[in-house]
């Protein structure tokens, strides 16, 4: 099992690296069944009343028997033994809380408005039609959230989670009682108009995001939280029309934001730092071959008045540390491309350090690259090479902050307010917040017979191959 | 663990009435460096009007060792992180206003794990950083809430208030 989520990992990665489709990969293409195939017992056959019309028929006892070859095959309606809803519990909570380890909940079509809460291990969450199952919060604050998960283990698929007060899914440890949750997994799962987050793992370690969409969000689609190291992958996603694409505030170690398309967002990926939560400051993240672009969409709605600096910008850093920015095509990003930043946290400036930016390519956007002045003439060692960019402040970027040699003459940075902020009436209440890309999504092959694969089993990260990865090709 | 360094209060549950927060602290054992030093509760001024069963058993309300003695104080201040209580467990005299400040990034609110033992909180009114509500408590108790954006009323972001009696502190 360790090595089937490694090697799903690896298929995520060798598909969108080769430009497939990104559905084509993790999470369905080992071990599913085909459609229709029975691999378990059949139903024992009961004794049929008898057959007054036909009295004879009472009589076969005694005559020749039927050949077997010619009974009629009688298909399991429920071939992962599955607990179903609304089939054998009327809620999706009631199913869950009846769940065991290793047990797989099947979700019907239909709306249900419930806040399901997961305190079980290893356990799947599965709807049988990624558009058709849908777990609506109708924006109570008595619907806090689609998901929470309090468990280890537990993965989500096939399903969409919309209108929730607060988040779609979330996974969460607690820092405080030292429950660092591990394991879990999100797959083709669609979040609209939540609240806060679409996707949210927060204190939780060991997870696998992928294939999913988020859209309509007042802060970000996608939320990895509070975790050092935070041993997560999220892959082959698409976010947007969110405030942010993908925000991960003190998030770092071994996180892979790999092979994500990350467009018309307000702002797009902002890995960064706050002293709100624990594990200040972030550091050590990766994010490479994620098209990132045509964010600076006015037809979002605003989040927290600290993210309007960055409006319009494909990625900013701010008080983000150490991070690998590698191989990502970000383009048409209405102010800017990629910002370097302090982050001003009440009486803290979280200081952005030692970010490398590396072979991405930059075209169309308002500014490629841009450096905020943190402390007067010193680039606190974040470096720029082998990206190919027209623009930049401080001017040719590339070689006043090499990344293999001495810092030049930085005195051009601009100040944390250089973006032009958005007009005022630049703004869409998180309800009516578009999701054009939703009806698009597809949902996870064979739902209905492929196997539980609950997310127990810890990837190897330390055999990600960044090599593999390459710049995408954008539209 | 915490067990062991803890003061145990002796919680009738008889006088509980099912799900009323309000106990009574029938007697009280120090293992460590108390928290607070005793408990004493007339019975009879704080029992209701139920008939009290013959045969009452009691039930321990543990402190657990991180709760914060603010028994000497008619103000306490709990701020709210992403996502946490701070602190999350505090110990407290009839009477004390407490006031929950959020400090985190996101909204959140205060509810009660058990229905109707307090007002709940709602995360309009927590909802920026800065924002802050406050509440007293008139009885004694042991009283469980949860922010029902983050957590429920036994995981995620939880927060304990034990109120004991005035003349305990």
């Amino acid at each position: 099992m360790r090595r089937f989520l490694a090697l799903l990992f690896t298929l995520a990665l060798a598909a969108a690296a080769c430009g497939s489709d990104p559905d084509e990969g993790a999470g369905t293409s080992t071990g599913a069944s085909e459609p229709g195939a029975d691999t378990s017992e059949p139903e024992e056959q009961l004794d049929p009343e008898p057959d007054e019309d036909n009295p004879d028929e009472d009589n076969k006892v005694d005559e020749e028997p039927e050949p077997e070859a010619e009974a009629e095959p009688v298909a399991d309606p429920n071939p992962l033994g599955a607990l179903r809803v609304p089939e054998d519990y009327p809620t999706i909570q009631e199913a869950v809380d009846a769940a065991a380890p290793g047990d797989i909940v099947l979700i019907g079509e239909g709306v249900y408005n419930e806040s399901v809460s997961v305190e079980t291990d290893n356990i799947v969450i599965r709807g049988v039609d990624r558009q058709g199952v849908v777990l609506d919060g109708m924006h109570s604050e008595d619907l806090a959230n689609g998901i929470i998960v309090f468990a280890n283990g537990v993965a989500v698929e096939n399903l969409t989670v919309q209108n929730y007060y607060s988040n779609g899914v979330f996974f969460t440890g607690d820092y405080d009682s030292d429950f660092l949750l591990e394991g879990y997994r999100i797959s083709h799962v669609t979040a609209l108009n939540n609240r806060k987050y679409g996707l949210y793992a927060f204190n939780a370690t060991y997870g696998l995001i992928e294939n999913s969409y988020a859209a309509g969000h007042t802060d970000s689609g996608y939320y990895v939280g509070q975790c050092q190291p935070c041993r997560v992958l999220l892959t082959n996603n698409i976010s947007e029309y969110n405030t942010l694409a993908y925000s991960g505030t003190n998030a770092g170690g071994e996180l892979y934001v790999v092979n994500n398309e990350f467009r018309l967002n307000r702002i797009g990926v902002t890995p960064n730092t706050l002293s709100s939560e624990e594990l200040a400051p972030q550091r050590s993240g990766v994010f490479a071959g994620n098209w990132i672009h045509s964010n600076g969409n006015p037809e979002t709605s605003k989040g927290g008045d600290i993210w309007e600096l960055a409006y319009g910008v494909g990625m900013v850093l701010p008080g983000a540390n150490e991070n690998l920015i590698l191989r990502n095509l970000i383009e048409n990003n209405r102010n800017g491309g990629v910002a370097i930043s302090f982050l001003p946290d009440g009486d803290i400036l979280w200081q952005a350090t030692d970010n490398q930016i590396r072979e991405n390519v930059f075209i169309g956007n308002g500014i490629d690259i841009v450096m905020v002045q943190q402390a007067p003439g010193d680039g606190l060692g974040n470096c720029f090479a082998g990206n190919n960019y027209t623009s930049s402040r401080p001017a040719d970027i590339e070689t006043v902050l090499p990344c293999d040699g001495p810092q030049g003459d930085v005195s051009d940075m601009i100040g944390i307010e250089f973006f032009a902020p958005p007009a005022a009436d630049e703004n869409v209440a998180y309800e009516d917040v578009a999701s054009p890309g939703a009806p698009d999504q597809p949902g996870m092959a064979d739902p209905l017979t492929a196997p539980a694969v609950t997310a127990d089993v810890i990837p190897e990260f330390d055999t990600f191959d960044l090599d593999a990865i390459t710049v995408p090709s954008g539209g | 663990m915490r067990a062991g360094l803890a003061i145990v209060l002796c919680l009738i549950t008889a006088s509980c009435a099912g799900d009323d927060p309000v106990g009574l602290f029938a007697q009280s054992r120090v293992d460590a460096e108390p928290i607070v030093e005793s408990v004493t509760l007339d019975v009879d001024s704080l029992a209701d009007d139920t008939a009290e069963p013959e045969n009452a058993v009691p039930a321990r309300v543990e402190i657990p060792d991180a709760a914060l003695d603010e028994t000497d104080r008619r103000t306490v201040n709990i701020d709210i992180r992403d996502n946490v209580f701070e602190p999350r467990v505090v110990v407290v005299t009839v009477g004390t206003k407490i006031t929950w400040t959020n400090q985190g990034r996101n909204e959140h609110n205060v509810r009660p794990a058990t229905d109707g033992a307090f007002e709940s909180i709602s995360a309009a009114a927590l909802a920026v950083k800065g924002d802050s509500e406050s509440l007293a408590f008139a009885e004694p108790g042991d009283y469980r809430y949860f922010c029902s954006l983050h957590g429920t009323a036994t995981n995620g972001q939880t927060g304990r208030i034990i109120v004991v009696p005035a003349d305990s502190a």
